[in-house]
């Protein structure tokens, strides 16, 4: 039989993002009084019996037709969602044998795990850290402990209120008051941005071209100008049966026919079996992990000035090896950078700026004369393709942002080449399997990017996967702060990457190009990791255990 | 021979800790074996800067500590201290003949322990032979460089003299070498036709084109089978003729095979540590090199590229070049 999750046992956000429907959001990060577990129990009781969104499908058009045993939920003004650091879980009382069976770098906490990523909480070659304090309070003060994440995710077109900002206010104050009725619950302060008791998140916004000038709509790019949110896994049960077959091309993973399927959905959530065909490490009882999952929590500041000046510069002098001219230079760095045009058409499909060009011409011409067909097949292009056609890296660099995220097939071992470098056998995904992680989040700061370093911006991710060491911190560590894998020594990524005083960056060309390779010299600082921390999202279940103080690991 | 290969010797040598306490604490007493791993657990490693080099001077000027940096000749080298032997459970017994013949499973078998704690020490050092005196050569030049070092750890050792402490260093590690049996070499050169070993070449040395008339002595035990056959002996003496000489053969083969196994590789083209360390700082300056001169006309990289040979001087290992024991991730 194939598998049927329990939708609404698993909480929203994690199957599918919430994405430009929910638009607007704050995270705030609460502490909760040991000595007053009871009430702490109460609150959780109320959130979850009330509150909180799960992954059910909502009622709509799209749904009414399916059949009665698939649940139909009201779909929510607010979207809710909790999550809980590990000393969360001590401070709510769940048996220490339960607590045990949580993964080492879990237990740790993201904090102490900033060797690993490479991260700079206490401002390492700086005079003072540039962390927001919530996450360093904890350190010098037991009463700021991060235990419980709750986040809050407004709806575009709000039911019961007239903006999602109004709906966000009204859900936020609901949570304000309940931590001020219950002594148990109090929210931290320390976040970064105008207010200091949450974190505001919030899609970026650009002119509607459809609409009147001034008439803004919801964009999905971040402050550097990429649009974002491309290349989520799929897993089995993720997806209604009819959708399945176009949601996993490019998706899944790649089998040694070409053909795509869902990875295993052990990866992304607990008690199931994963692509080594194991359940993964997990507390017990199972009743208590499975349909939960780990989330890395990272708000990463963008220098968006850095990031342009240098593009800006750096571009001259490409454009002059290359015969391109600034606008052109400037754009084709950007991409040789993500591994994508700015606006997500990747490498891999339109390798030069005049091929990105005709591909947006067919792109418009397909939507102006509102063809169905030819625009279906050139959005897959946007998800469906591999780094075979690319060995040597001229089109999409191998250090690239989304060659090192997500290699696809290029890391397969069991592909051998003859003397002139062709392939003997098609590649597959394997190596990169157990290395997928869903991402959620929005940017934060203003909703158009600021000409600057200092101001508060950037975006917030959410790495949601069922091995946070497997999966994020090896992603992190091995493939966005180092190199080998990708033969490009301990070069790191040209965008989230450290760029030490020796930083650089190879843009490959083919050896029939008669062109050198072109390095990026010396990229200064683009991304950095300014807060952040592990959370364990539980099922519906084990949030019940939890909040009843029921957890029986016996 | 496994200790020498490849032109790098490696060194394995097992020496006995002291038993009884170190009373160089005076108000504490330790035991030797306490002692010997504080010494060790005391001593810098190499330095390594995950963050990369921050601050070049600082990179640049990173004083390096480690003691065995101060030895030209040594790659890795490793000290470490042998408790006793990791108990493995109880022997494998076949259930069936237990249960007829015992022994008892409910009975506890005897455990057995090494005899002392002992101090490993392996090396993998730049050598010209695989002989005794290189081996001599090699722990004296240690002492010279790490003398103080040494004597700290050698001083909890059985057998250790302090009023010979050179001497008695290098006693000790020639006493307590065990063969090598697997090196691992990380320069091994796979040029052209270097792997390759022919059953009917000469051994031993780098293996020469030259075919050496060895005459298996096997063909002899055929030649004497065949004689015995013409001379009119049949049945059962000319069957054990044939099959000594196809033991002889084998004998021989297996004789061959092994001294063939023995015979070291050839040193790999400059795989010796000053020319590994060269090679890392040129491969550092030559990256920098590269990308400053991008989009330069062929006078003006001609012109750079001069300087940056009389700069960085390739082809001298001894300077300038970069420090041993320091790297960057």
């Amino acid at each position: 039989m194939p598998l049927k999750l329990d939708l609404s046992d698993i909480q929203g956000n994690i199957l599918i993002r919430y994405g430009l429907a929910f638009p607007k959001g704050r995270c705030v990060l609460l502490h909760v009084n040991r000595n007053q577990v009871a009430k702490a129990r109460a609150f959780l009781e109320e959130l979850r019996i009330e509150k909180i969104t799960t992954a059910a499908l909502w009622k709509s058009s799209k749904t009414e037709n399916l059949p009665e045993d698939i649940i139909k939920a009201y779909r929510p003004d607010v979207a809710i969602n909790v999550a809980f650091t590990f000393m969360g879980l001590v401070a709510m009382g769940v048996p220490v044998r339960t607590l045990r069976g949580f993964p080492d770098e879990f237990q740790q906490g993201m904090l102490d795990r900033a060797e690993i990523l490479r991260d700079d909480p206490y401002g390492l070659g700086r005079p003072e850290s540039r962390w927001d304090e919530i996450w360093l309070n904890e350190r010098n003060d037991p009463k700021a402990e991060i235990h419980i994440l709750v986040t809050l995710y407004a709806s575009k077109e709000p039911v019961h209120f007239d903006s999602p900002e109004a709906a966000l206010e009204d859900a936020f104050q609901w949570l304000s008051k309940r931590c001020t009725e219950n002594e148990a619950i109090s929210i931290l302060a320390g976040h970064g941005g105008a207010n200091p008791l949450y974190q505001e998140i919030g899609a970026l916004q650009e002119q509607d071209p459809d609409a009147p000038q001034g008439h803004l709509r919801y964009s999905g790019t971040e402050h550097f100008g990429f649009a974002d949110g491309f290349g989520d896994p799929v897993f089995e049960g993720q997806y209604l049966d009819e959708d399945m077959p176009k949601q996993v091309v490019g998706q899944g993973k790649l089998k040694a026919d070409q053909t795509w399927v869902p990875l295993a959905t052990g990866e992304f959530l607990l008690g199931y079996p994963d692509e080594a065909q194991e359940v993964p490490d997990a507390p017990v009882p199972l009743d208590f992990s499975r349909n939960g999952t780990f989330m890395a929590y990272r708000k990463l500041h963008q220098n968006v000035k850095a990031f342009s000046d240098y593009i800006s510069s750096t571009a001259t002098r490409y454009g002059a090896s290359y015969d391109l001219d600034q606008e052109a230079a400037e754009e084709t760095l950007r991409a040789k950078m993500a591994g994508r045009w700015s606006d997500g058409v990747p490498l891999m499909v339109a390798p030069t700026y005049g091929e990105w060009q005709a591909f947006r011409g067919r792109l418009a011409k397909a939507k102006i004369e509102n063809n169905e067909a030819e625009l279906n097949r050139l959005i897959q292009k946007l998800f469906d393709f591999t780094y075979a056609a690319d060995t040597d890296g001229s089109k999409c660099p191998f250090a690239s942002h989304i060659r090192r995220a997500n290699p696809r097939d290029m890391l397969d071992p069991t592909v051998t080449a003859n003397a002139t470098g062709e392939r003997l056998a098609k590649a597959t995904s394997v190596l990169n399997n157990r290395r997928r992680l869903l991402r959620r989040g929005l940017p934060y700061g203003g909703t158009t990017p600021i000409d600057s370093d200092e101001v508060d911006q950037g975006v917030l991710l959410m790495f949601l996967c069922a091995n946070l060491f497997r999966q994020f911190e090896f992603i992190q560590q091995q493939w966005m702060q180092y190199g080998l894998d990708f033969n490009a020594g301990n070069d790191t990524c040209p965008i989230i990457g450290n760029h030490g005083p020796e930083a650089k960056f190879v843009i490959a060309t083919s050896a029939d190009s008669g062109k050198p390779p072109f390095i990026c010299d010396r990229p200064p600082q683009f991304v950095e990791t300014r807060g952040g921390a592990y959370f364990f999202i539980p099922s519906m279940t084990a949030l019940r255990l939890i909040a009843q103080g029921l957890t029986d690991p016996t | 021979m496994p200790n020498f290969d490849g032109g790098h010797y490696f060194l394995t040598a097992l020496v006995p800790v002291r038993k009884g306490k170190d009373l160089a604490g005076k108000d504490r007493i330790f035991s030797h074996v306490h002692a010997i791993k504080e010494v060790l657990a005391s001593l810098p490693t190499e330095n390594q800067n995950p963050y990369g080099p921050l601050d070049a001077n600082l990179a640049e000027g990173m004083l390096t500590t480690a003691p065995f940096s101060r030895d030209l000749r040594t790659h890795l080298a490793r000290m470490v201290v042998i408790d006793d032997v990791a108990y493995n459970g109880r022997q494998h017994q076949d259930a069936i003949r237990t249960a007829l013949r015992g022994p008892n499973p409910v009975l506890t078998e005897p455990v057995d322990h090494l005899p002392w704690t002992y101090l490993l020490f392996v090396s993998d050092f730049d050598a010209a032979d695989g002989s005794q005196a290189t081996l001599t050569t090699y722990l004296r030049g240690l002492w010279a460089v790490m003398g103080d070092e040494l004597g700290a750890i050698f001083e909890h050792c059985h057998g250790f003299d302090p009023a010979k402490p050179e001497a008695s260093f290098v006693t000790l590690i020639e006493k307590g070498q065990i063969e090598t049996t697997m090196s691992f070499n990380d320069y091994y050169w796979t040029g052209q036709g270097q792997g390759e070993r022919s059953l009917w070449q000469g051994a031993g040395g780098p293996v020469s084109r030259t075919r050496t008339a060895v005459l298996p002595p096997g063909l002899a035990f055929l030649a004497l089978g065949l004689l015995a056959f013409w001379s009119g002996l049949r049945g059962w003496l000319l069957l054990l003729a044939l099959l000594l000489a196809l033991a002889a053969a084998i004998y021989w083969l297996y004789r061959r095979v092994l001294s063939l196994g023995f015979a070291p590789f050839p040193t790999a083209p400059r795989s010796d540590l000053s020319s590994v360390l060269k090679a890392l700082y040129l491969q550092r300056r030559f990256i920098r090199f590269m990308v400053a001169q991008q989009g330069q006309s062929p006078e003006a990289l001609k012109a750079a590229f001069a300087d940056f040979l009389a700069e960085h001087r390739p082809h001298d290992p001894s300077a300038p070049t970069q420090k041993p024991a320091t790297y960057f991730s």
